[in-house]
This record gives structure tokens, C-alpha cells and sequence, in this order.
């Protein structure tokens, strides 16, 4: 009997079920159900009968189409309202929600204007975003409305304090700012100097060097104890007045070279005035640059980081203090030394002013020198400047007093120094041995990106440091890929959600087309197979697989795992957008069949082979041992994971495209109703990724930020890692410690 | 030979029975019918048509599932099976009917009790 040509059947069909026609589905479904019982009933007639006769007693024996669309309609009823409700659901808050979510997700990528701009520009120390496209989209997925919206709750004196004013031409005007919001502030006042002396150290009685000594005025009131002041202005009149030239000389007997160093005096009288304020900073009680302390408002005004962006935002405004100070202390430390040299070796007395010392105190103010810059060394870099302010003028002091015949004096500071420098001399030796090139062996294979930046410089740190310390850098990394990834596909389910709406509307219009795209409603246990085999469980088994050292790759840093880390995530990638395209394209093929309704051909058997293939590859790939993905191997296991998966999106995007807007039109309900299905179902694709998947990590984030004892402690401390701070603390004291030892500890002669 | 059974008698007993012959194996809805037909010997013959509503409404209220069959693997078929809750529904049912069958008889048959 062919149904869909028998009239009596159709009409007869369409009374029993007309009750039913607020849902479609279900309306179909049950039509589907009388015909398959009709047939059935019609097969077990005589015969004999003819074929009108056999349906007839078929229908007749069902009952009247009246009656049964009564009971139909009283019968449902319950799953008919139930149904709705869903779709009022979905239509109400899951679709909406998940727009919501997918713009918050996307919204700091999206953006590049306002804040998000700002932010980047700010916090990454890209004055230009769009020169590092690549780091500018890691950054912005894994920064979160909040993170932005932090930043607009500054008050804007606080933003000058913590971001400056970079957009600004005049630099000091945020310094400037800053200050004159709190003008006994000693902490702010040092800054602007030291933002006017980051201007191009130009001579005196030019117009940049003019506005630093108008600043300096005001130090006498503000900080009266404190050196920074003098040696700033000695450092700004040193400009013209003498230079340190250094050549290097090769000793032919031994082939080893040495620096030779040489002061070339342009103009004596400024430099006799840079000496003495020189000489008169080092009378100060203290030098105080204030850059922990400034470094430590900065980071209490951020607060305590709670994301990797925020913390590579307190590294960013940490490394981007700058030190424009250090070089006039290396500077002065040198030319003080190499004058005073020169005029013991000329004998000239009473070259200075009356109040000023003999070059004996210049050869030896690197005493003093250092000792004050010790105790205000903020970082490491501090340490190794006092170091070598410590060690030329010692060594310049040694060779006058020798050239002078002074040689027990000479001996003496030699051992002084030495016993001053010892420490720090020690560890750059022990920069140059085995044990440290094991250990920067040991941070490529095994420390996180940030660690493997920061940590090298320090050099080995001491037996009890627990390499534990290092896995907590590198999982962070792989959670920071993660949810890189789980934002990228995000966008990729909205896209697909939003082209799924606009063919569904397409084929809801286009000519040809004589029914509206129906909505599948899948029944939950259907639905939760859906999103668990191509969303739920792929991730899932992901963020699990994390935690199973043999199979996550978090053995080793993300760049010797990268193979594995690309396979996963090709797996990932391939499983919640085609995976998911395709398992429901069955579905609605499979629902159609049932509803006898015009279905396209299924997919094709070369397309299932290729499809099982590719599956297959990516699962097996991804569960292989580190020993076979560490090596040239595993690159290319991963080029090909990754070549699949790229040929399947892009191959994927082409084909829906195509089909969707150039099938045939007696296709289209189906093509449309795909659609129309699809999109409460990329809902909730992008609500598990965007309210669960993603917070995990987060959540995964602040739990490493918090274990991550490598990466703390940075203002009060003075540095970036606790093994910078350890070894910082550990030289500054060794370096104090020589100074205690000495005999002339707190003497400038 | 066929008794006419008053259809007020055949509601009362529509639920019950679908969920015992569902207790035995899944069924879809004409094989139901001729079940009946069959087993009561054409003593219960059900309108078919108002078989659907019946099933549905058991569907709504969690006693029984449905599945398709595979269109491709021959004619398509909508099974229906028992729940667990349909489970405990017949077996609640079938005490029911066991002590309203004896009380019955009690008052029409004169049937003793014990």
C-alpha cells in the first residue's frame, strides 16, 4: 500500500491527530504510529480483499478519527504542555544565556576599543596590541569581564599610580600627579624624580635637566635624609663634564683581555661640582629609592591576583619599574674612583671646594657608596650594580695606592673588598658549573613559561628547593591552554548556533518550501548522549586526563609536550564541533525516517570510514606514552592531528554551507529543521563550556596561583619569584656582611 | 464463543493489562491487540484506535517507554517496555485487582472466601 498516494489513509490521519497540531513532532509521531498500526492491520486482512476493501476494514476496525483525536488530545495533553515548557525554556533562557555568555567570553577578544584595549595596552606592556596579534588573543581568552572591570574601579589617581599615564605625551605628568595628591609623600616624590631623570639626561641648562633641578628643590623639605637627591644631581651635572672610556687590552703572553678604564674630563669645573654633591650625598644617613615600597602600593591597590593575567600584570608593572637611577650610580661610582685616581697621581690637593674632601675620599668612596646602595637593593640587579660599584672603585683604589707605593694599604682594601664581594662572587661562579647547567636543563624540560623566563638568571637554587614547585608553573600552563581553547570553541559554537538560525530562517522562507523547519525535541537521556559523546566527554576526559601524569604530558613543560597537548586538543576541537554536527545530523535523519518525512541520503560510506579513521587516530594518538610523543616523532604525530582536524573544520564548514543554502527544495524542511534543532543544543554546548567548563579552570587557575610558591612574595620581598627574593636576600646580606667585617664599616676615609 | 463485555468493565482493566503483557517482553501497539485477542480467547476485543491514547498516557505518566525501530531494518515499529515505576505499578495493580476479583465474587458468585 503506498501511504503517502492514498488519500483515504492521509485524510484519515489528519483528523486522528488534528489536536496535536500545536506540536509538530509529536503531532507527526503519532501519525506515524496509526499509519505503521494501519498497515499492520491491513496486512492481516484476507487476501482476497481488494486493496480498498483490506483498508477500509483496517480503518474501520481502528475506530472513528473523531473520537480518537479526542482521547489523543486528552492523552497528551501532559507531554504536549511539558514540551512547551521546554521550549519556552530554551527559547526564554537557555538561548539567550548562552548569547551571554558567549559575548562575556568573547567580549575581551572582540574588543578593541575602551577598556579592553586599555587593559591590554596596560597590562601586557604592549604599548601597540596589534603588533602581537598572537599574544594579544592568548591574553584577552583567558582575561575575564572581571579582570577588566577591575580595572575601571580604580580611582584615577590609583590608575596613574599603578598603569602611570602612557597614552601621554608630557611623562611626568602622571608622576607629577600622583604627587601633588599627597605632596609629603616621600615615596611619590621620589618617583617623579625619577621619572624626570628617565628623560634624556641632557646637560645642565637645558630645558630637561632645568625642570629636574626645579623637582629637586624641594627635597630638602620632603626627604631631607635621604642621598638619592645629591647623587641625582650629580649624575645630571657628570653629563659634559667627564666620561668613562674603556678599552680592552690583550696581554700577548697569556692571550687573556682586560678592561682598561679612562676618564676623559670635558669640562673640570663641572665635574669638581658633581663630585661634591656627590661626596655630600654620601653624608646622608640613608639612600631610599623607594621602589619596593612603591612597587609594594602598586600591587596592594591590584590586590592579590586571582587569574594568570592578573598575575602577569603584577610581573608586567614589577619588570617595568625602571632603574633609570642605577646607571648613574654606576657612572658616578666609576668617575669618583677614576678622578680621584687621577688626582692622587697628580698630587693635586685642594682642586674642590673647602667643604670637599681629599681624592683619598673619592678613591674610596665606594665604601660608602656601596654600602648604601646595599641596603637599598630592591632586586637582583641592584645587588649585582653594588657589586660592581664595590668592586671597580676598589680595584681602582688598590692600583693608585700601589702606583703611589702605598702598598700595605693597598692590600688592605683588596682583602676589604674581597671579603665584601665575596658572596656574590661566589654565586656567579657557581653560575658557570655543571650543577647549573643540569638545572637549566632541567627548566627547559620541566619549568612552566613564566619560570622558564624568570628563573635561569638566578641560578641553582639550594638543595632544599622542591622541584615540585616547578610542576605547579607548568600546569598552569596547561590550564591556561585549556581555557584558551575552551573560549575558542565558544566562539566556534555561537558561530555555528548563529549560522544554524540564519539557514533555518532561510529555509522558513525560501520559496518551495511549504512547512516550518520543525524543532526535534530530543528526550533528555538522547540529548545527554549527544552532548556526552561530542561535548561533555570529550572535555571531561580531557580535564581528567590532566591529572593522570602517564597520559597528560604534565610531566614536562608545554614545549616539549606540545604534541600531546595539540593532539588533545585537536580531539577536543573535532569532537564538539563536527563530532557534534554530525551525531546530530543522524539523529535528525534517523527522527525523519521515523516521521516519514524527505530525508537526504545519510552520510555515505567513504564518509564513515574517513570519520571512524580520524576518530580513531586522534584517541589512540592521544593515549600514547611520553617516551614515543617527546620526540621528532611526536611532531609529527601532532601535524597530522592537527591537519585532520583543520581539514574536517574547514571541509565541515564548506559542505554545511553549500548544502544548507543550495540543497534541493524538497529537502528543506530537513535542512531547516536540522537547524532549528541544532541551536538549543549548541546552547548547551556553549552553557556547560561557559558555566562549568571554563569556571573549573579558573578555579584550577587560583589553586595553582595559590600552590604556585614560585611565582610570590614580589613587592615586600623585592622580587618576582621567591627564588630571585631568596638569592637577592642572600647576596644583600652577604654583601652587608662583608661591610660589618671591615674595619672601615662606616668610614669615608 | 464470544461474550459481549460491557466496556465499562474493559477501562477498568485496560492499564493492568497493558503493563503485564509489557512485563513479558516489549510490544508495539497492534501486536498488543492481537495479544489480548489472542490470550482472552476474542473475550476482550479493544477498539484498537483507543489503544494509542491509553499508551500514551501510561508513556506521560513513566509506567512504560517507547522506542522506534529501525526504519532501515524492515517495517517501522514503535516498541513500548516496562519502567520500573511500571514495574511496581502493574504489581500494585494486580493486588488490587486479585482482592476486588474475591470480593466480587464473593457478593455475585456466593464464591466462600477462604
Amino acid at each position: 500500500m503506498n501511504n503517502h498516494s492514498d488519500p483515504q489513509l492521509q485524510a484519515f490521519l489528519d483528523t486522528a491527530t488534528a489536536g496535536l497540531g500545536i506540536d509538530r513532532e509529536l503531532q507527526l509521531d503519532v501519525r506515524a504510529e496509526i499509519e505503521s498500526h494501519i498497515q499492520a492491520a491491513v496486512e492481516q486482512e484476507s487476501p482476497d480483499l481488494p486493496p480498498d476493501a483490506q483498508r477500509a476494514n483496517a480503518l474501520h476496525q481502528f475506530g472513528p478519527p473523531e473520537e480518537i483525536a479526542d482521547q489523543l488530545v486528552d492523552a497528551n495533553r501532559k507531554k504536549m504542555k511539558t514540551r512547551a515548557r521546554v521550549r519556552i525554556l530554551f527559547n526564554a533562557v537557555i538561548i539567550p544565556l548562552a548569547l551571554l555568555v558567549a559575548l562575556a567570553s568573547a567580549w575581551p577578544i572582540l574588543s578593541h576599543t575602551g577598556p579592553a584595549r586599555d587593559f591590554f595596552a596596560l597590562t601586557s606592556g604592549f604599548s601597540d596590541p596589534d603588533a602581537n596579534p598572537a599574544g594579544l588573543l592568548f591574553l584577552s581568552a583567558n582575561t575575564s569581564i572581571r579582570d577588566i572591570l577591575k580595572l575601571r574601579k580604580m580611582s584615577p589617581i590609583q590608575r596613574l599610580i599603578v598603569y602611570g599615564d602612557p597614552g601621554n605625551e608630557d611623562r611626568l605628568a602622571a608622576p607629577k600627579a600622583v604627587w601633588e595628591s599627597d605632596p609629603d609623600n616621600r615615596v611619590y616624590y621620589a618617583k617623579y624624580v625619577l621619572a624626570a631623570l628617565i628623560q634624556p639626561r641632557n646637560p645642565p641648562n637645558t630645558e630637561g635637566a632645568d625642570r629636574l633641578f626645579e623637582i629637586l628643590e624641594h627635597a630638602p623639605l620632603v626627604d631631607p635624609d635621604n642621598a638619592l637627591y645629591d647623587l641625582i644631581r650629580a649624575g645630571v651635572l657628570l653629563n659634559n663634564a667627564a666620561y668613562v672610556e674603556a678599552e680592552t687590552i690583550k696581554n700577548e703572553q697569556d692571550g687573556e683581555s682586560t678592561q682598561q678604564h679612562k676618564l676623559v674630563i670635558q669640562d673640570r669645573d663641572q665635574l669638581n661640582t658633581a663630585m661634591s654633591h656627590f661626596l655630600a650625598a654620601l653624608e646622608h644617613p640613608q639612600l631610599r629609592r623607594y621602589h619596593g615600597e612603591m612597587l609594594e602600593k602598586q600591587l596592594a591597590i591590584l590586590g592579590p591576583p586571582t587569574s594568570m593575567i592578573q598575575q602577569i600584570n603584577q610581573i608586567s608593572i614589577a619588570a617595568s619599574v625602571l632603574l633609570p637611577d642605577l646607571a648613574v650610580f654606576r657612572e658616578l661610582g666609576r668617575v669618583s674612583s677614576l678622578y680621584g685616581a687621577e688626582l692622587l697621581r697628580e698630587s693635586r690637593t685642594g682642586e674642590l671646594s673647602p667643604n670637599s674632601l681629599s681624592p683619598e675620599n673619592l678613591l674610596h668612596a665606594w665604601h660608602r657608596f656601596g654600602r648604601l646602595t646595599a641596603e637599598d637593593a630592591f632586586c637582583l640587579i641592584d645587588v649585582l650594580v653594588t657589586n660592581a660599584v664595590v668592586g671597580f672603585g676598589s680595584q681602582e683604589e688598590e692600583k693608585a695606592l700601589r702606583g703611589a707605593g702605598r702598598i700595605e694599604e693597598a692590600e688592605a682594601v683588596r682583602e676589604e673588598a674581597a671579603q665584601i664581594t665575596r658572596t656574590v662572587e661566589e654565586w656567579r661562579a657557581s653560575l658557570k658549573t655543571p650543577q647549573n647547567d643540569e638545572w637549566k636543563k632541567e627548566l627547559e624540560l620541566r619549568a612552566g613559561v613564566l619560570d622558564r623566563m624568570l628563573l635561569p638568571a638566578v641560578g641553582h637554587p639550594k638543595p632544599d628547593f622542591q622541584m615540585d614547585y616547578l610542576r605547579r608553573g607548568r600546569e598552569m600552563d596547561f590550564v591556561l591552554i585549556e581555557k584558551t581553547t575552551v573560549t575558542l570553541l565558544i566562539g566556534v559554537l555561537t558561530a555555528m548556533m548563529l549560522v544554524a538560525f540564519l539557514l533555518s530562517l532561510r529555509w522558513r522562507f525560501s520559496s518551495g518550501v511549504t512547512a516550518l523547519p520543525i524543532l526535534l525535541q530530543p528526550r533528555p537521556g538522547h540529548m545527554a548522549a549527544i552532548l556526552g559523546a561530542t561535548v561533555l566527554g570529550p572535555l571531561v576526559a580531557i580535564l581528567f586526563l590532566r591529572h593522570f601524569t602517564p597520559l597528560s604530558g604534565t610531566d614536562y613543560s608545554i614545549v616539549i609536550a606540545w604534541p600531546r597537548i595539540a593532539i588533545h586538543l585537536c580531539l577536543l576541537i573535532a569532537a564538539s564541533t563536527i563530532g557534534l554536527a554530525v551525531y546530530l545530523t543522524k539523529y535528525v535523519i534517523g527522527r525523519f525516517r521515523v516521521l516519514d518525512l524527505p530525508t537526504p541520503m545519510a552520510f555515505g560510506k567513504p564518509f564513515q570510514v574517513f570519520a571512524a579513521i580520524s576518530i580513531g587516530y586522534l584517541v589512540i594518538s592521544s593515549l600514547l606514552p611520553d617516551a614515543l610523543l617527546r620526540n621528532g616523532t611526536g611532531n609529527v604525530l601532532a601535524g597530522i592531528a592537527i591537519g585532520l582536524t583543520a581539514l574536517w573544520l574547514v571541509g565541515g564548514a564548506i559542505y554545511s554551507l553549500a548544502v544548507g543554502l543550495a540543497a534541493r527544495p524538497e529537502y528543506g524542511l530537513f535542512h531547516g529543521s536540522l537547524c532549528r534543532t541544532a541551536i538549543p543544543i549548541f546552547a548547551l554546548a556553549i552553557l556547560f563550556m561557559g558555566l562549568v567548563a571554563k569556571p573549573y579552570l579558573s578555579t584550577q587557575e587560583r589553586r595553582l596561583l595559590a600552590w604556585d610558591t614560585a611565582q610570590q612574595e614580589m613587592a615586600s620581598t623585592g622580587g618576582f619569584t621567591a627564588l630571585e627574593t631568596h638569592i637577592t636576600k642572600h647576596l644583600r646580606n652577604g654583601i652587608l656582611a662583608g661591610y660589618e667585617g671591615s674595619p672601615r664599616s662606616n668610614s669615608n676615609r | 464463543m464470544s461474550i459481549n463485555i460491557s466496556q465499562e468493565w474493559i477501562k477498568g482493566t485496560v492499564v493492568p493489562i497493558i503493563l503485564k503483557l509489557l512485563a513479558e517482553r516489549e510490544m508495539y501497539g497492534y501486536e498488543i491487540i492481537q495479544e489480548v485477542q489472542q490470550r482472552t480467547n476474542q473475550a476482550l476485543q479493544w477498539k484498537e484506535g483507543t489503544l494509542y491514547p491509553w499508551l500514551h498516557r501510561l508513556e506521560g505518566d513513566g509506567l512504560i517507554t517507547a522506542t522506534w525501530s529501525n526504519p532501515e531494518q524492515g517495517r517501522k515499529r514503535k516498541y513500548y517496555k516496562l519502567t520500573r515505576k511500571g514495574a511496581a505499578a502493574l504489581h500494585e495493580q494486580v493486588e488490587q485487582w486479585s482482592k476486588f476479583q474475591q470480593a466480587v465474587s464473593v457478593l455475585l458468585l456466593g464464591i466462600n472466601p477462604a
